[in-house]
């Protein structure tokens, strides 16, 4: 469904990715990690164009979208979970969630009632406080929003930028247990991630990224059982 | 796995249903109060305000009204800009200049009528609008300003300098005033009255084009690029598009301003749009909130009513301004009726 193909990217002289190539097919959940400063970041604003690889190829159903703008890139289909859930702080929810939508703001056949009852459906909580701004949420709620958010553009696949980060560990799982219930919604999913052992544990398959480099791709399984390559690229 | 788990995510924010008067301060909920006035007051409102040269005699104090109506209509352009999009624009100035010139060069040169050359006003501000937004807008914040700070100088250079069309430091003089009607039925727009009627009718149109476009997709495509524009990229916002949608609405209304200005001074000169001017008019929508609708009528009422009034305190008067300003940032820098800041929030 989304290919990368042998992505090299710059930031000025600075090499972030080095021939970095990997997949994510229907139905999946493919996690990416890697520690700080590894290119994971780099990765997700690769794909979604807000950095342009110097060389290699980005591909989405069969479409080439490296070198597309960032906005063109998302109306294909692609809906991103951004880093420390970033939701409009000073709008309310139901603005946030219609800003989700954005993309199908032209659509005649989008029906952006029905997508926002089922985000309430998977979030009675948000429900509750359509019309608060959403800087009142809790760390927790405003993850689920950052969620809602990106289903409501009806999404072909959703990628998410660490989505433990700043949570507390209970929170954790139970964002990790909302991922598996999206993912079971159809909708494959691809997650950046630091927390190793939680990310393996909801995956189907791994990527390890240090340097800028694909060290080791298995599936989750074999991840957590290599105890070698744990230690080294995530000295844990 | 069972929806009460999912709540359980929540952590800790209490629901705070209806009444937010703690979270956003008395002002903010009073404008929301304001925004729900039912329709016979907002009828009552408007008859007061149709029936205020009955009741004020004195011709200064109309032409304070007039020029806080005036103002107005400028604010609530930079609001587009400031408020909703979050772009800081130094150079508004430049297209209330483009407004004013357009309609007193045209109505002078040409003979043709007010009526014409607002529209004719209005789209060159639109041009002008486009042409310094869509290579500039890419920019951000500081560099933003930097440009439209020195945008707001060329067209004041230009205006004093380009002789033939403008007539430079000279300016336009004995514009002419405009008609309402055809032929022996023209009522001449030359009294206050009149003039109040036509400011009066453009302050309208303005927070009816507001509201209608702060309540589109467009207004919340700007209020997204305003609280974080990475994401609303990633929303699918082309930020370039949107930002210049922006500046040129707010283009339209300050040069909508410019037209009314020519014909009330009945003379234009470029001392009238320097960078002062569009300093003042910055103020306006900071002292009332940025982005709030009444706020910007109240800002206007509060920067050009005020130091009218202080009059009486002459050279003092603008001491009194300024430590009004200094305390309005000390104590409610989101200005009167603006949303807290998410830190303001949780500095208390």
């Amino acid at each position: 469904m989304l290919k990368i193909e042998n992505v090299t990217t710059h930031y000025g002289p600075i090499r972030a990715l080095n021939d970095v190539s990997m997949t994510v097919a229907e139905n999946e959940i493919v996690c990416l990690l890697g520690g700080n400063a590894s290119g994971k970041s780099t990765t997700m604003k690769t794909i979604l164009g807000l950095v342009k690889p110097t060389s290699g190829q980005v591909v989405f159903l069969g479409e080439r979208i490296d070198g597309l703008p960032t906005h063109a890139i998302v109306k294909k289909g692609i809906s991103p979970v951004p880093e420390s859930r970033r939701v409009f702080a000073r709008l309310t929810i139901r603005e946030n969630l219609e800003m989700g939508a954005f993309i199908h703001r032209k659509s005649p056949d989008f029906h952006i009632r029905d997508e926002m009852a089922k985000v309430f459906d998977l979030f009675p909580r948000l429900k509750e406080r359509v019309a608060q701004d959403a800087m009142t949420l809790s760390g927790g709620e405003q993850q689920m929003l950052a969620i809602g958010r990106a289903l409501m553009a009806k999404p072909k696949m959703i990628i998410m930028d660490e989505p433990s980060m700043g949570l507390s560990p209970k929170l954790v799982g139970e964002v990790f247990e909302i991922i598996q219930q999206v993912s079971t919604m159809g909708i494959p999913i691809f997650v950046v991630e630091q927390n190793l052992r939680k990310a393996l544990s909801i995956a189907d398959r791994g990527y390890i990224l240090n340097g800028g480099r694909i060290v080791l791709a298995d599936t989750a399984k074999n991840l957590l059982e290599n105890e070698n390559v744990i230690k080294a690229y995530l000295g844990e | 796995m069972n929806k009460t788990r999912l709540d359980d995510l929540s952590g800790g924010s209490q629901a705070t249903s209806g009444d937010n008067f703690l979270q956003q301060g008395v002002m903010a909920a009073l404008a929301g109060r304001l925004a729900r006035f039912s329709g016979i007051g907002k009828i009552a409102l408007l008859c007061v305000f149709l029936m205020l040269p009955l009741m004020i005699q004195s011709n200064y104090a109309m032409r304070v009204i007039i020029y806080i109506c005036l103002y107005i209509v400028l604010a609530m352009g930079l609001n587009v800009v400031m408020g909703f999009t979050g772009l800081l624009n130094i150079g508004h100035a430049a297209f209330y200049a483009t407004g004013a010139y357009t309609t007193a060069i045209l109505m002078k040169q040409f003979g043709m009528s007010f009526w014409l050359t607002v529209p004719a006003g209005m789209t060159l501000g639109v041009v002008l609008g486009v042409a310094i937004g869509l290579p500039t807008l890419r920019l951000r914040d500081d560099y933003l300003a930097m440009v439209t700070l020195g945008f707001g100088q060329i067209v004041y250079i230009v205006a004093n300098n380009w002789m033939g069309l403008t007539r430079g430091p000279r300016g336009i003089a004995d514009i002419p005033s405009p008609f309402l009607g055809w032929g022996d039925w023209a009522i001449p727009i030359d009294s206050y009255t009149a003039f109040y009627y036509l400011i009066f009718s453009f302050v309208l149109f303005t927070i009816f084009a507001c509201i209608r476009v702060r309540d589109s997709r467009v207004g919340l495509a700007w209020t997204a690029i305003r609280e974080d524009e990475d994401v609303a990229a990633v929303m699918g916002v082309n930020l370039v598009l949107y930002k210049t949608m922006s500046f040129a609405f707010s283009a339209a209304l300050g040069a909508l301003a410019g037209s009314f200005f020519a014909v009330f001074q009945h003379f234009v000169s470029p001392n009238s749009f320097t960078i002062l001017e569009s300093v003042i008019i910055i103020t306006i929508p900071i002292i009332g909130g940025l982005g709030s609708i009444p706020g910007t009528i109240v800002g206007a009422v509060i920067m050009i009513g005020l130091p009218e009034i202080f009059r009486a305190a002459s050279e003092y008067r603008m001491v009194v301004v300024g430590a009004f300003m200094v305390l309005m940032m000390i104590f409610k820098p989101e200005g009167l009726f603006g949303k807290k800041q998410f830190q303001q929030m949780y500095k208390a």
